[in-house]
């Protein structure tokens, strides 16, 4: 199967660039792990949640829908595992890792967006300790995570979660945020440069003052563990001595913000860099969101966190790159996307600046942990082993080899900001290689067969 | 129609909305614990919901799945527990 142009994410870039070139008739793929398009932030639920829970953003829906009737394809539930060696076809598989295929990709855009930043803490493998992300996809479901719930971490996006989590009836115990924003400083006086985020803001604390949520600043989660009443949580200050607190709550939150899925643009060979303020691995892009490899495009956060306004921007204006290069004219609206994605990112640096670095984040989780405390969970890779494995020098590849850390089925997404930390060496990513998800060996030989 | 639909979950009979996440529904159904880890034995549970992680993997119609990435059909048999 071919099309003219194949895009890997169906997240706001990946839905807004696909809309823009099917609109130009051009012929697109959107190839998308998840069982529907929308990504994480426009995830759509199935008909019969819809009818009972509402629809979750719904200008997400009216997107998909909106690339639906311009005649975008959508290949929902497939994974990307591999890339061919000559760089433009794309190895899939369904995403149980059976029914591989190659899929010729003329142009691709990468649009995997980001995953959510995990740090470990001593409990942190426990069943009832989940991502703040999950725990709003749960309350887009009409789901409740737990009763009574902590959450904890740092970055905006904690206070949100606790929104979502209060309107489904959820008792928010507190949001612990691990560094200091909500106090006056210099920086903070540029966010009342963007005063609808400034609203958002607002808006969020408002709702969580109402349902008595307390919000404490420079406090951190030092420990969980499950009793016979629930999950046992031990929150503690960030920095020097304080007084610890004990809750026990169903249901544990953590997030530390996003870090860009750029394993897919690795594995194509493009080039990265890393981004000063977060000390994340993005893509190098040019203006228009070309990489280095022709006939590369990348948009969204896999450029740098910078959030879905940017995101839907970004994919406008990659999609009018693509179709300059396919001999269409330029679409509408190219100027006014160019200004929001810088604006958008000014905004991002600007929240940046008010939250700890997440490298700063990294090392304190990676000092704070004892040496019998889990680190890898795939692999259940302690911390002792990971420092007894350091052999005085700082390779992560070698602490990989030997320790088995990041090798598992995640393949590193989840441990490597704590294990690079460990290693001192916060900006070293572990080595990219095919498959980016497990597959089935059955279905590796049952396509070698088809091809021979 | 009926929007609800029913299935098992380690033999027990459970119903859910047609479509709806299988993590969201195994917690309805108060079960957190899916997967065993290899090496410690211990439960694993959902963590971060959209496919990255591979802590929610159990088995559907026989099959190892991500559990956040499986809606729910009629008649599924999911087993949990299994060491992955």
């Amino acid at each position: 199967m071919t099309s003219d142009v194949v895009i890997v994410g169906a997240g706001p870039a990946g839905l807004s660039a696909a809309t823009v070139i099917a609109e130009n008739d051009r012929s697109v793929v959107v190839i998308d792990e998840q069982p529907r398009p929308g990504g994480q932030y426009y995830r759509q639920q199935s008909a019969a949640v819809i009818a009972t829970h509402g629809v979750h953003r719904a200008e997400g829906a009216a997107l998909i829908e909106r690339a639906r009737r311009a005649g975008v394809q959508f290949r929902s539930g497939v994974s990307v595992w591999g890339v061919d060696d000559d760089r433009r076809t794309l190895l899939v598989s369904a995403a149980d890792g059976t029914s591989i295929r190659r899929h010729l990709a003329p142009r691709i855009v990468v649009a995997t967006g980001a995953t959510e930043r995990a740090l470990p803490f001593p409990g942190w493998q426990l069943p009832a300790v989940t991502t703040v992300g999950y725990a709003q996809h749960l309350c887009a479901e009409g789901v409740r995570v737990g009763a009574r719930v902590l959450v904890a971490g740092s970055g905006p996006f904690l206070l949100s979660v606790a929104c979502s989590l209060v309107g489904v009836g959820v008792d928010v115990v507190a949001v612990l945020e691990e560094g200091t924003p909500y106090r006056p400083r210099a920086a903070g006086w540029k966010v009342a440069g963007h005063p609808q985020r400034l609203r958002e803001f607002a808006a969020y604390r408002a709702r969580l003052a109402a349902a008595r949520v307390p919000v404490r600043s420079g406090r951190r989660v030092v420990s969980a563990e499950e009793t016979a009443d629930g999950l046992r949580v031990v929150e503690g200050p960030t920095v020097g001595t304080g007084r610890a607190r004990q809750h026990t709550v169903d249901a544990l939150n953590v997030g530390f913000g996003f870090r860009p899925q750029i394993d897919l643009l690795r594995l194509l060979g493009c080039g990265t860099r890393i981004d000063a303020l977060s000390g994340d691995e993005v893509a190098v892009v040019d203006v228009d969101g070309a990489t280095d490899l022709d006939g590369v495009w990348a948009a969204g956060e896999v450029t740098g966190i910078a959030g879905a306004p940017s995101a839907l921007a970004e994919g406008l204006v990659v999609g009018a790159a693509v179709l300059r290069s396919l001999g269409a004219p330029l679409p509408e609206g190219l100027a006014a996307a160019r200004r929001d994605v810088s604006r958008a990112r000014a905004f991002a640096s600007t929240l940046g600046r008010l939250y700890p670095a997440p490298r700063d984040l990294a090392a304190l989780a990676a000092a704070s942990l004892g040496d019998d405390a889990l680190v890898c969970r795939c692999e259940s890779v302690s911390a002792g082993q990971v420092r007894a494995a350091q052999f005085g020098g700082t390779d992560l590849q070698a602490v990989k080899a030997a320790t088995r850390a990041g090798m598992g089925l995640c393949q590193g997404r989840e441990c490597a900001p704590a294990v690079s930390a460990l290693c001192g060496s916060p900006t070293a990513a572990f080595t990219v290689r095919p498959p980016l998800r497990p597959i089935l060996l059955a279905a590796v030989a049952e396509h070698a067969a088809q091809v021979i | 129609m009926n929007a609800t639909v029913q299935f098992r979950i380690d033999g027990y009979e459970v119903s859910a909305l047609e479509g709806a996440t299988l993590t969201a529904a195994l917690l309805q159904s108060g079960i957190r614990g899916l997967r065993r880890d290899p090496v410690s034995n211990e439960f694993r549970g959902a963590f971060c919901g959209m496919g990255a992680c591979f802590e929610c993997e159990l088995v559907v119609d026989g099959r190892t799945v991500r559990a956040c990435l499986t809606p729910v059909r009629a008649d599924m048999d999911v087993r949990t527990g299994a060491t992955t």
